[in-house]
């Protein structure tokens, strides 16, 4: 789907939705068991600004990388758990994994 | 399958870094870089050597005992771990050293001590204050604290997530917060 000169997969415009509706519970205050919504909410701008620099990266291993952080974000201070992403995320392209 | 296994390995090792930075690079889990992480590093890495080098010095020194006593191939340093008090008591008998000797090395891990040294270890101490003994042969002062004897309190603090107790002379000030994330951050 084109937006503009830009073009989006489905994964990507749901993971804007999700941005979107984080965004709009941390503003109106709606509750969200055991997670911090400003961690997801940093977490989810960081995913969307690494899919966008690397658009050819691999779906598969970076959902997994996706889900791995979030979850250790509901254990892990958010510090740790952005750390976490990068040196993954670092390694996952220097290995050619995605 | 070995993409997937990749992928486990990658994110295990990426979870050690990450843990190994928060608790040693970085201060109280934000982006500040620990000033002192070189320092500390050295330290450790350091400490790390003593230690080897103290241990294999006493290995070879109680090898060269044995080798030089009974020519036995038995290890008199894992001995100790045994409990075997047979095999060591034959060990001091065909020495013949004094029976002093062997638990200070035993104890310290350093190579054994000059006879001065052990002349001075043996010299009777008297009590200078509360818990804390001291005496004086030729050039060589002794001092012995006997902690337990000593009236004191224990402080906990919390340092990087760890409790480290302090045991303080009760007539002494304990140490601030700062002081204690300073000497064992």
């Amino acid at each position: 789907m084109y937006i503009g000169p830009f073009y989006f997969d489905t994964k990507e415009l749901f993971l804007i939705i999700a941005a979107l509706l984080l965004g709009v519970a941390w503003a109106l205050g709606w509750p969200l068991w055991w997670f911090d919504k400003r961690a997801l909410l940093t977490l989810v701008v960081l995913m969307l600004i690494t899919k966008g620099l690397l658009p050819s990266i691999h779906n598969e291993a970076f959902f997994i990388l996706a889900l791995v952080t979030i979850f250790l974000s509901l254990y892990l201070p958010v510090f740790q758990v952005v750390l976490f992403y990068f040196v993954s995320f670092l390694m996952f392209r220097l290995l050619k994994v995605i | 399958m070995k993409k997937y296994l990749t992928i486990f390995l990658l994110l295990l090792t990426a979870f050690i870094i990450s843990n190994f930075a928060i608790s040693n690079i970085f201060l109280a889990q934000s982006p500040k870089i620990n000033p002192f992480f070189a320092q500390n590093m050295m330290t450790k890495v350091s400490g790390f050597w003593s230690r080897t080098g103290s241990f294999f010095a006493f290995r070879s020194s109680t090898d060269n005992k044995q080798q030089a006593g009974n020519g036995s191939s038995n290890n008199n340093f894992f001995n100790l771990f045994k409990g075997d008090s047979n095999e060591t008591n034959d060990i001091d008998l065909q020495e013949n050293q004094p029976a002093e000797t062997e638990p200070i090395v035993a104890q310290t891990g350093l190579s054994p001590l000059s006879q001065e040294i052990e002349d001075a270890l043996a010299t009777p101490l008297k009590e200078i204050s509360q818990g804390v003994y001291a005496g004086e042969k030729d050039s060589y002062q002794v001092y012995e604290v006997k902690v337990d004897e000593i009236d004191s309190t224990v402080y906990t603090f919390n340092v990087n997530g760890k409790q480290i107790k302090i045991r303080v002379p009760k007539d002494k000030q304990p140490p601030t917060q700062e002081e204690v994330e300073l000497i064992f951050k």
